[in-house]
């Protein structure tokens, strides 16, 4: 039973809220100092480690630049489109065309000439070729066409028509191409 | 009443301190999170950084391992300053053949942004008809990539064969 007079009751109370209030900052002022005390040592060591992390990743940057790490790719990239380019077929052999054309000239036919043209398109690479020569007949111009037709690489054989205007001693043209095997 | 004062001053100091620490305890954590942070990325960078010298130092070994072999692929190509070997070695060629080899024109053809440059030759071969496929046999066996470009072959009367030739050869720039 509080007997004192309601002013100082008043009083009183009033002074235990401030103690309480002065009590309850002053706990949390410690704990805060608590926490920056603690938190402290961590920033510090995090800040060292990252600056030590930082000096690490920097030499490990310039030791593959003074090892030309760059140059490296290029030239595996160079090798890479040399490697490419020679990847790239030329184009039917010569000289393997020209075997194939005189075994399957038949007798009575000489050849007089050759012309070997190669040419890129979507369907691969292949040759234009185109010969003249002189067949003693018509039907051995026929003969060597027929022969000619029997290597599946070669295609589009075409004599000229004139070409067989003269019976005997004709001098004829031939036209074929050479696709790749 | 100056009692009174006095505590308030008191608490307001003390409420002031609080803010303070609250303050630097929030710029700490802040601060302690960012660079932790930071450093995760710098860790992530170290570990690629790790990755991408391992690679590095693979492909060197690569390099090194295939030095003869991209040796050999370069030797398909005419040397950036040996425009008059290769040029004696078709000659050479021409003369183990036995036929007798011209050389009408020779040019360069520069192309940009490529790491070869085109050597066009227009050359004439005379000789008899072995000869002169033996000489076209060496040129598309040769050691370099060389292109028949265009060939024609004709038989003159009454003389040897002749051969007008357009060879391209690939050229590595300097």
């Amino acid at each position: 039973m509080n007997l004192l007079p309601p002013k100082e009751k008043i009083e009183n109370q009033r002074n235990y809220f401030y103690r309480f209030l002065a009590g309850l900052t002053g706990a949390v002022l410690a704990s805060l100092l608590l926490g920056c005390g603690l938190l402290l040592p961590s920033y510090i060591l995090i800040k060292a480690k990252q600056a030590e992390l930082k000096a690490n990743l920097v030499s490990l940057k310039n030791l593959r630049q003074a090892d030309g790490g760059e140059k490296v790719y290029k030239i595996l990239e160079a090798a890479d489109q040399r490697v490419d380019f020679l990847l790239f077929q030329p184009a039917p052999s010569l000289t393997a065309a020209v075997k194939e054309i005189l075994v399957r000239r038949p007798a009575g036919v000489k050849i007089t000439g050759l012309t070997y043209h190669p040419q890129a398109d979507a369907a691969g690479r292949s040759v234009a070729m185109a010969l003249t020569g002189v067949a003693a007949s018509r039907e051995a111009i026929v003969a060597f066409v027929k022969e000619l037709q029997t290597e599946p690489s070669f295609s589009s054989i075409n004599v000229p028509v004139s070409s067989f205007a003269k019976g005997r001693n004709i001098e004829f043209s031939l036209t074929l191409v050479q696709n790749e095997k | 009443m100056k009692n009174n004062r006095s505590k308030i001053f008191l608490f307001v100091l003390v409420a002031a301190a609080a803010v303070t620490a609250a303050a630097a305890y929030v710029w700490f954590w802040r601060s302690a999170s960012a660079a932790n942070d930071e450093t995760s990325y710098i860790r992530g960078d170290i570990e690629s950084q790790l990755k991408k010298n391992e690679i590095t130092g693979a492909l060197e070994k690569l390099v090194n391992d295939t030095e003869t072999a991209r040796r050999q692929i370069d030797s398909y190509f005419v040397g950036a300053d040996q425009t008059v070997d290769f040029v004696e070695y078709l000659e050479s060629l021409a003369r183990a053949a036995g036929v007798n080899f011209t050389i009408v024109s020779l040019g360069v053809d520069q192309a940009k942004d490529d790491f070869k440059d085109q050597i066009i030759l227009r050359g004439e071969v005379t000789g008899n008809w072995s000869p002169t496929m033996n000489f076209l046999s060496f040129l598309e066996n040769a050691p370099y990539r060389l292109d028949l470009a265009d060939v024609a072959i004709t038989k003159p009367e009454k003389v040897d064969w002749e051969t007008k030739i357009l060879i391209k050869a690939f050229q590595l720039k300097k």
